[in-house]
């Protein structure tokens, strides 16, 4: 860098040396207020739930024919305990057993925290995951899964009863 | 690479936040502010750590803050105009004895702000016995007094 004579600094006209930059001064200050206001509209959308848990991030679904029904988070938190409860109607408890399977390529991404009643048995086949739950005959049985995603961004899985087309849940991992 | 893109996103994450709350936000820390500083380093600590609690974690993510941060004060001793944009620029509240409201205003800062740097850093006790009050970088505001007859 060449050399610079003293002489040649900024100076305002009272003297003072200094390297005021007024015109971004203002850019900053447009950008502060605009920076404000995304900030105001960040907390809300977390109050609402658009960025977790919330009264829009919960989501229901059910079996076509509305004998079992689900309800789950559609923004989840990145290694944040979710929660899953299925409701399996009487008709599929009859026999005391209750064989719910969901999708490999879901389960791939989560880590399962906790399993609630836990399962009697856990089958790995190649394209889902089989529980089998012990269930009081003829009543409603509600199941209850905490899984832990483990990979950021979109993720789908499918849930169904065995014998029975999977109902499919669409969420988005945040990091 | 998973810790080395959160530690390149936390530290972006964090200029921004504050860049855009201002100079004067932390000019002065008060014991509320100091709280506040130790409650965002614990959160901002759990978000990088993300359940990776060894030694290889932590030493990515310091080398990469680090890092970021030796590459920033680069770019700033190049390019004087980028570090205005890191960093920003003084701002003259005073001018030769004119008070800019309109400035102070923008800034959050009032004619008691100011005093009271003046009575603190140059022991005046009126706006008029001040030149020049700026508001540095820092938050803080610098004073000088007008010339003694």
């Amino acid at each position: 860098m060449k050399s610079t004579k003293l002489d040649d600094l900024k100076k305002l006209p009272g003297g003072l040396e200094i390297e005021q930059d007024l015109p971004l001064e203002h850019r900053v200050w447009v950008a502060e207020r605009i920076g404000w206001t995304l900030m105001a509209l960040f907390v809300v959308a977390a109050l609402i739930g658009f960025l977790g848990p919330g009264p829009f991030n919960d989501a229901k679904t059910a079996d076509p024919a509305g004998r079992w029904h689900m309800e789950y988070e559609r923004r989840l938190h990145f290694r944040t305990d979710q929660e899953i409860s299925v409701y399996v109607g009487p008709e599929f408890t009859t026999s005391g057993k209750v064989r719910l399977w969901i999708s490999q390529s879901y389960m791939k991404d989560q880590s399962v925290s906790s399993v609630t009643p836990t399962p009697d048995q856990v089958e790995a086949g190649s394209d889902r995951m089989i529980f089998t739950f012990n269930v009081t005959p003829g009543h409603e049985a509600p199941i209850y899964f905490e899984l832990q995603p483990s990979a950021y961004g979109p993720t789908s899985g499918e849930f169904g009863l065995e014998g029975r087309p999977g109902v499919r849940i669409d969420q988005l991992v945040m990091p | 690479m998973d810790a080395v893109i959160r530690a390149l996103t936390m530290y972006a994450f964090l200029w921004v936040i504050f860049r855009i709350a201002g100079k004067r936000s932390l000019a002065e820390l008060t014991t509320f502010d100091f709280i506040l500083m130790l409650i965002f380093s614990e959160m901002v600590q759990q978000a990088l750590i993300a359940n990776d609690n060894s030694m290889t974690n932590s030493w990515i993510l310091i080398t990469t803050m680090m890092g970021v941060q030796i590459l920033v004060s680069v770019i700033k001793a190049r390019w004087p105009s980028a570090e205005k944009v890191f960093d920003g620029a003084p701002l003259v509240l005073i001018e030769d004895g004119v008070i800019h409201h309109d400035r102070m205003q923008r800034s959050r800062v009032d004619v008691d702000d100011i005093l009271s740097a003046a009575r603190d850093k140059q022991g005046l006790y009126e706006l008029k016995q001040i030149r020049y009050a700026v508001l540095e970088l820092s938050g803080g505001i610098s004073i000088v007094p007008q010339p003694s007859d």
